[in-house]
């Protein structure tokens, strides 16, 4: 009712233009919505039945495709294997990422010491700084030292203080007060104590919003494990995988199931965190 | 007496130094390694090949920059294509997505209908893994299941679409490569645009509808420079795309056909990844953040000029 009422206060030509902006909108919308559908209802037909009409219903909604999926693999791992690394990385990285961000974040906002101010400059700029160029000397640092390839390597890329997810953090810290620092610190409680009990848990709100984007990112993420961790297939480096082998054997409907169930978590957890998500997007938050 | 505070407040100095310290050192150390080390070490490469006689790096002086620019001089070669490309993407990204997600955040903005299931639908890309989007998006112009051929067909087009293929003619695969980070690109821009516009206050706008201002008015008048700080902002976080874009050409075409969807980092890539050229990848790293540095800077002033930062 609000939005017809807004609509009114608008001249006729204005209205026209939004309708017109609104079908493109519409338009848009649809194309990126439809492919998902799309996938999704030709992954119950089979491959022969497929290519027959590839827009009608599956006849017979089969799940064979997304059963034979589990014996699917790639570089010898199978699906079951890429979703375990996915959820192994995806929950460490996001975990040692926020923890060393938040400690990174709470100690330039709130205490004071020798290049405090300069550390959140640096931040930023690092932020433009194109890591792409280094790209040879970090590849070649990774093998020198045995990272290449390993579980660890790709753990240690997450130690990084200085990312989106801290500039998110800091804001969050700056803003907290610090009154109750103040009184715990009075009451004779140490840092430590004051982190861990007081200001850690204020900032959980702060947290799990930022873990959720950086966990998405993680989940997402292809080029990392391709450049740095090639046999540690994830979900993502699967099914890329499996969409350059389709060049060779075409089983689309099979694809799509990969695909779909590649998604779910991604989607179930934007559904359930969507405010937070999209409020806390910043400037390079998600994508990445 | 008085030497025991000062010895306890000396034991307390000590003992924040110290709690700082535990908390700073892994970021720190992090960085150190991952960033100055490694930056340094690209610079040194860049003087460096590999020699396999020796089995280890050895120093050859410019002969990395010699040959970079042997093949970047010569007729028709990819390094060229590439760094045209990679302004493209930069282009697109500043003049066309960043416009487009302007005018969707304004929209939504002014309460135009499903307003709100726009805004999610429209961030849907930005959660959702660049492999699975390329590979939608190659569907839709694949050429024996995609939906846009047949549409081409049915608007009587038929004769634009090509015949190798969206993706397999050189005329229009770096096209079709832009169109998907259009596609791709938009939504995320609107959640941030949409941010700044409702920060706007009502009554500057409800001054300027009783002033008579029409809604393309205030869009340019008042809208567009109150945002102009962020737009600023998102344009200048563009410019490192000339540097830096490659996953998308990278899982759409691989740089194909015939080097014509290259950028520049795919270029660094793929000389590390597949012809394992560390030094020639170092070394492209070298001349961008050489050439690239200056770039940003100058276009920074340039767009500190044109969107100043009003306060309000």
């Amino acid at each position: 009712m609000k939005n017809s009422y807004k609509i009114k206060k608008f001249t006729s030509g204005e209205k026209v233009a939004i309708w017109i902006i609104f079908a493109v909108f519409s338009l848009y919308a649809v194309t990126l919505v439809f492919p998902f559908v799309w996938c999704f209802y030709n992954s119950f037909k089979t491959n022969p039945e497929f290519f027959g009409d590839i827009w009608s219903m599956p006849e017979i909604w089969l799940f064979s495709n997304w059963s034979d999926a589990i014996h699917l693999s790639v570089s010898g791992v199978n699906i079951i294997g890429m979703f375990g690394n996915s959820a192994i990385i995806t929950l460490v990285n996001t975990f040692i990422s926020i923890f060393v961000s938040a400690m990174t974040a709470y100690i330039i906002a709130k205490y004071k010491f020798l290049g405090s101010s300069a550390f959140y400059v640096t931040a930023l700029v690092l932020m433009m700084i194109p890591s792409v160029g280094s790209m040879a000397a970090t590849y070649k640092m990774y093998n020198d030292i045995g990272l290449y390839d390993t579980y660890i390597g790709i753990f240690i890329g997450a130690f990084g203080g200085f990312g989106s997810s801290f500039v998110l953090l800091y804001g969050f810290f700056k803003n907290l007060d610090w009154s109750y620092a103040e009184a715990a610190f009075i009451d004779g409680a140490g840092d430590y104590v004051v982190f861990f009990k007081i200001m850690l848990p204020m900032a959980i709100p702060g947290l799990v919003s930022v873990a959720i984007l950086s966990a998405i990112g993680v989940w997402n993420d292809y080029f990392t494990i391709y450049m740095f961790a090639p046999s540690k297939v994830t979900i993502a480096v699967g099914l890329q995988g499996l969409i350059s082998r389709m060049q060779y054997k075409a089983n689309y409907p099979l694809l799509f199931a990969v695909m779909i169930m590649s998604i779910i978590p991604v989607i179930t957890v934007f559904s359930i965190f969507q405010k937070t998500i999209m409020q806390n997007t910043t400037i390079g938050g998600v994508k990445g | 007496m008085i030497n025991d505070i000062a010895k306890e407040k000396r034991r307390l100095v000590w003992k924040r130094r110290l709690f700082i310290a535990s908390f700073i050192t892994v970021p720190l150390l992090h960085f150190l390694i991952f960033t100055f080390y490694v930056n340094v070490d690209t610079f040194a490469l860049s003087f460096q090949k590999f020699s396999n006689s020796e089995g280890r790096y050895v120093f050859v002086k410019f002969l990395n920059y010699e040959e970079f620019f042997k093949s970047f001089s010569s007729p028709g070669s990819v390094m060229g294509k590439a760094i045209v490309n990679s302004v493209l993407f930069f282009v697109v990204n500043d003049f066309v997505i960043l416009p487009l997600a302007f005018v969707s955040a304004f929209f939504m903005y002014k309460k135009m209908p499903l307003a709100g299931m726009f805004r999610v639908l429209f961030f849907l890309p930005s959660i959702i893994s660049t492999v699975v989007l390329t590979m939608l998006f190659s569907f839709m112009f694949d050429s024996r299941i995609g939906i846009v051929d047949p549409f081409l067909r049915l608007i009587g087009l038929e004769r634009v679409i090509p015949i190798l293929g969206w993706f397999g003619d050189v005329k229009t695969a770096m096209p079709t490569v832009l169109i998907y980070c259009v596609w791709a690109g938009v939504g995320s821009n609107v959640i941030l645009i949409s941010g700044a516009m409702s920060r706007i206050p009502t009554e500057m706008i409800e001054a300027g509808r009783l002033d008579g201002l029409g809604i393309f008015r205030e869009m340019f008048v008042i809208t567009l420079p109150l945002t102009g700080s962020l737009m600023a902002t998102l344009m200048m976080m563009g410019v490192p795309v000339i540097f830096t874009l490659f996953l998308q050409p990278m899982l759409l075409t691989n740089g194909g056909p015939d080097g014509a969807t290259y950028t520049i980092g795919l270029y660094i890539v793929n000389a590390i990844r597949t012809e394992g050229s560390l030094t020639t990848g170092a070394t492209i790293g070298v001349i961008c953040a050489a050439v690239g540095t200056p770039i940003v800077v100058l276009l920074r002033k340039l767009v500190e000029k044109v969107f100043p930062a009003y306060e309000y």
